[in-house]
């Protein structure tokens, strides 16, 4: 067989007979090149969800599979407990955070279908009652992270804003559901606290660690308080202007508008604008004043939110703030700047405003990277934990219990 | 007769180094390594050993899904380049020539 017949055979072909290692070299670099030329645009299509099965209409399957992991968590005390060690492990606060966002992925799903709201009660009233318990005999610490007893908090008697809005707002979407007698007092008291703590700092912005109040929960405990309005007729309206007209003008980052997320009662900024803050600022914000609350998510969007190649993520700040990788944001892949943090909140925020491009090229990457893994019509992601799991959960499947409490007004 | 494992730089090889790290996915995939894949949200697990799998089979799998199909693409279009390359004349070189 002469040379170039020689070369044309598939072994040839395959072991690149007759080419010089220089060129060989040039071809494998070449060919590889092209390669990824082709493979890496294209990666994304493979991960591409069918949105109508995360956010169809309702509760869409995937959603449904997510809660059914959940409520498996609540119905399994070994798997429950291995979780929670796990997530306590590395923050307390996610232990906490986790049945917050439960709770109210819950009170929506029961609203989405109210012929099943009582399958959604029970586990929101276990989930309530525990926390109230934990919370009475192992005290306000037992929910922060360990930095909270390193100082006092400034006001007196000691609250943290995170614990009394969290509860408030467990306690407020349980009854927006169907009523409950029991937590009516536990919510109208629960409102009073957060009311005076809030009224109380120059900011109209209460602490959650010592002297470190946090967007995140304010904005939080004011969802609560709206919620409240809905429930039992009150009207926190002009406390929610002057607290607009306050946090609209002194507690915003004046490079990107976006509202910081950590400062001191006095109104000194910790953190800037941070991706693992204000998307769910912006969603809790959307009940309490919708324009400004859209303003804040177009901003973080523009600011924080990329899609690149077809996968969407969310930087934790903004290239105008340098802060530091840590426990809310989580790893930050470097170069790209993806922040595991962000990117689970963005869905939350991207959900909130119908941002479906965003959406699906964040459950895109959700599908790449999160290791998703299904088992008998439980979903869950290995690559996250409870809490962040939930987020996703509530990020499907928000949205009634938000309109139902625009919407009615009890006297 | 010994069989000669294919060089780096050629289709074959692109070939083999993709079977390799398919067949390293699938063996920590069947291993249950997945499990421990948490620490890429920054969930510490309590046994170190879970965060070095966790993050053993991170590489893997980024690897098997974006790596895989480069060199399997790679290898098509080397080979296409070689089939459309001219063939200069001379003489034959011996097998098992230089990688």
């Amino acid at each position: 067989m002469d040379l170039a017949a020689e070369r044309r055979t598939l072994g040839g072909l395959l072991e690149a007979r007759g080419v010089s290692r220089g060129r060989r070299w040039l071809l494998a670099g070449l060919s590889l090149a092209i390669a990824a030329g082709i493979w890496m645009p294209s990666t994304h299509r493979v991960f591409r969800p069918d949105l109508e099965g995360w956010l169809g209409g309702g509760i869409a399957p995937r959603a449904r599979a997510l809660a059914a992991r959940h409520l498996e968590l609540w119905t399994d005390p070994a798997l429950r407990e291995r979780e929670v060690a796990r997530m306590r492990v590395s923050n307390a606060e996610w232990d906490f955070m986790g049945r917050t966002f439960l709770v109210l992925a819950l009170a929506n799903m029961a609203l989405h279908e109210p012929s099943r709201a009582k399958e959604y009660l029970a586990p929101m009233d276990r989930i309530i009652d525990e926390t109230l318990a934990l919370e009475s005999s192992r005290g306000l610490y037992f929910f922060l992270m360990d930095y909270a007893r390193s100082a006092p908090f400034v006001r007196r008697p000691a609250r943290s804003l995170f614990v009394d809005g969290e509860i408030a707002l467990m306690l407020a979407s349980r009854r927006m559901v169907e009523e409950k007698d029991a937590y009516r007092a536990l919510l109208r008291e629960r409102a009073t606290v957060i009311l005076e703590s809030l009224e109380a700092g120059p900011f109209l912005c209460a602490e959650s660690y010592p002297d470190e109040c946090w967007m995140f929960c304010n904005a939080a405990a004011l969802a609560a308080l709206k919620l409240q309005d809905s429930l039992d007729g009150t009207d926190h309206g002009t406390f929610f202007r002057k607290w607009l007209d306050l946090a609209g003008s002194r507690l915003v980052d004046p490079r990107t508008g976006i509202l910081v997320s950590s400062f001191s009662l006095d109104g000194g900024v910790r953190d800037g604008p941070e991706g693992s803050t204000i998307w769910t600022v912006c969603h809790f914000l959307s009940l309490v004043a919708p324009a400004f609350a859209e303003d804040q998510y177009r901003r973080a969007r523009k600011e924080l939110g990329r899609d690149v190649l077809g996968f969407g993520y969310a930087l934790e700040w903004p290239r105008s703030w340098t802060g530091p990788m840590d426990v809310d944001s989580g790893p930050i892949v470097p170069l790209v700047g993806a922040s595991a943090g962000s990117s689970g909140q963005a869905l939350l925020g991207a959900a909130t405003f119908g941002d479906r491009e965003y959406l699906s090229a964040l459950l895109t990457t959700l599908g790449f990277a999160a290791m998703p893994v299904e088992s008998r019509g439980a979903l869950r992601f290995c690559a996250s934990n409870q809490v962040g799991d939930a987020v996703m959960l509530y990020a499907l499947v928000q949205g009634p219990l938000w309109r139902k409490a625009a919407e009615v007004r009890r006297p | 007769m010994k069989r000669r494992v294919p060089g780096p730089l050629t289709p074959a090889g692109l070939l083999l180094r993709a079977a390799l790290l398919s067949a390293l996915f699938f063996a920590v995939h069947a291993a249950g390594w997945r499990e421990y894949t948490s620490i890429i949200s920054g969930t510490t697990h309590p046994d170190r050993m879970a965060t070095v799998l966790g993050i053993a089979y991170a590489f893997f799998w980024f690897a098997f899904v974006l790596g895989v199909p480069v060199l399997v693409l790679g290898a098509g279009i080397y080979a296409l380049l070689l089939l459309l390359r001219r063939p200069r004349p001379g003489p034959l070189p011996a097998r098992g020539g230089p990688a």
